[in-house]
């Protein structure tokens, strides 16, 4: 790792995630990424993982960290990269238990971090092709702004200033028009629906 | 359902409702069962954005850890160059001996890697919408702006999902990019249904894929099929391929 990476704090880091500017996020990612994927490729590698594994693992525990974070279900003085940790090792811990192999970790196993949240294996890749489709059908403007509102959280007033919106009410009135469209869409074709209700 | 039901169904969904409007809410959907069914709905179109939003952040962190890596491939090789300098003579020795005596699968594969001619056979005069669609295929394509002709690709595919150049070509653009993960599942979908026109050419590519990410045993798993029933080309360039890993 580079000695000379800046040093983020947790705090820093939290405020990162939050921002509406994707540079800040990215930024955000890339640092968590570096610190902290030689310690989950390590404990993946250990147990029974390969190289691919703890590159899935890692960008799901990042995910879901972030995903908790906008949905502020995490504690203000949370430890950033241990909590992360805590999210890839259980991750691993289950990905093994589907697959059928033996794990005795009861000793490891963490209190899981991530109670309420609904933890998704990996996606079967026909499934991830068929969501991308819905993506591209729904147009890229519409696809943004139900991210930004219902994935990333943002508010109205954000989302104004992001995506450039003359004022509220019109950001409202092209939501309400975008998930009518999606709503469309998913009635049409009910396989989408089947894509992401995943075992 | 009322304006003001309607408006809190979003807060309701993401856990912004709190105390007294908490409760009301939810006393208004057990009275109310068209809001109650609203609700349902709007969940379940939520669930769809969260599954769309978590594809789309994996991809995004997938990019960052590839641009990532290319900046810092020394700085990754740390931990290793400390064990290298501690026994560089005796590593130069077996080095030596090791670039005489193998050579990795990897390599191997990467040697015969050409990158597939992507041509749709578009010709200039008269031009429809899609006809101009894959002339900008080819060209991002030609001029190396791979993630550019994935991105047209992939709308292709959405309206024309059987044209199995374009998925050879996605599949291409991907190894191009160096997402062999990616490139595998496009190549998978030529392979699983026996593709008429590009199934040797889909299984040479997988193969090539899977053992530049270590999957030796997959991509030598295909390299026998194609030297057993490939055309005659592939047949001798899967015999060669496997000879060489050997």
């Amino acid at each position: 790792m580079n000695g000379n990476m800046e040093q983020l704090s947790d705090k820093a880091i939290i405020e990162l995630l939050s921002s509406k500017k994707n540079r800040d996020v990215d930024k955000a990612l890339v640092y968590l990424n570096k610190k902290l994927f030689p310690i989950v490729r390590q404990f993946i590698l250990k147990k029974k993982g390969t190289i691919n594994d703890a590159e899935d693992v890692m960008q799901d525990g990042l995910v879901a960290f972030y995903k908790m974070l906008r949905a502020e279900k995490l504690k203000a003085d949370v430890n950033v990269g241990g909590y992360i940790v805590s999210i890839c090792k259980n991750l691993w811990y289950r990905l093994l238990q589907q697959r059928g192999k033996q794990t005795d970790w009861s000793d490891e196993l963490q209190n899981i971090p991530v109670e309420d949240f609904q933890l998704k294996t990996k996606m079967e890749d026909e499934q991830s092709w068929m969501l991308k489709q819905l993506k591209l059908k729904m147009g890229d403007r519409c696809f943004q702004l139900l991210i930004c509102f219902y994935y990333d959280r943002l508010r109205m007033k954000e989302i104004v200033e992001t995506m450039g919106f003359s004022n509220e009410q019109v950001a409202k009135n092209t939501k309400s028009k975008c998930m009518k469209k999606l709503k469309a869409l998913v009635e049409g074709e009910p396989q989408y629906l089947k894509a992401f209700k995943l075992s | 359902m009322d304006i003001e039901n309607n408006k809190h169904l979003d807060d309701f969904l993401l856990d912004r409702l709190k105390g007294s409007e908490l409760e009301e809410f939810q006393k208004a959907l057990q009275e109310n069962p068209k809001l109650s069914t609203a609700m349902q709905q709007q969940k379940e179109l939520i669930g769809v954005i969260d599954a769309l939003g978590d594809l789309e952040m994996k991809d995004r962190i997938r990019r960052l850890q590839k641009q990532d890596s290319g900046k810092s491939a020394i700085i990754r090789r740390f931990p290793l160059y400390k064990v290298t300098a501690i026994a560089a003579a005796v590593l130069v020795l077996l080095i030596g001996w090791w670039q005489f005596s193998s050579t990795p699968p990897a390599q191997i594969a990467e040697s015969y890697y050409e990158q597939y001619d992507l041509n749709f056979g578009v010709r200039n005069t008269g031009q429809s919408e899609e006809q101009t669609s894959l002339q900008n295929i080819e060209t991002a394509y030609q001029n190396k702006e791979y993630q550019k002709s994935i991105e047209l690709l992939e709308a292709l595919l959405v309206k024309a999902p059987n044209n199995s150049k374009a998925w050879l070509g996605l599949g291409v653009a991907y190894m191009e990019i160096k997402d062999c993960k990616q490139a595998i599942t496009k190549f998978n979908y030529l392979i699983d249904k026996k593709d008429a026109l590009y199934f040797d050419e889909a299984r040479w590519y997988a193969a090539i894929a899977h053992i530049q990410i270590g999957e030796v045993a997959q991509g030598e798993a295909l390299l026998e099929a194609l030297s057993q029933n490939g055309r005659a080309k592939f047949q001798t360039k899967a015999q060669a391929f496997l000879a060489e890993l050997k």
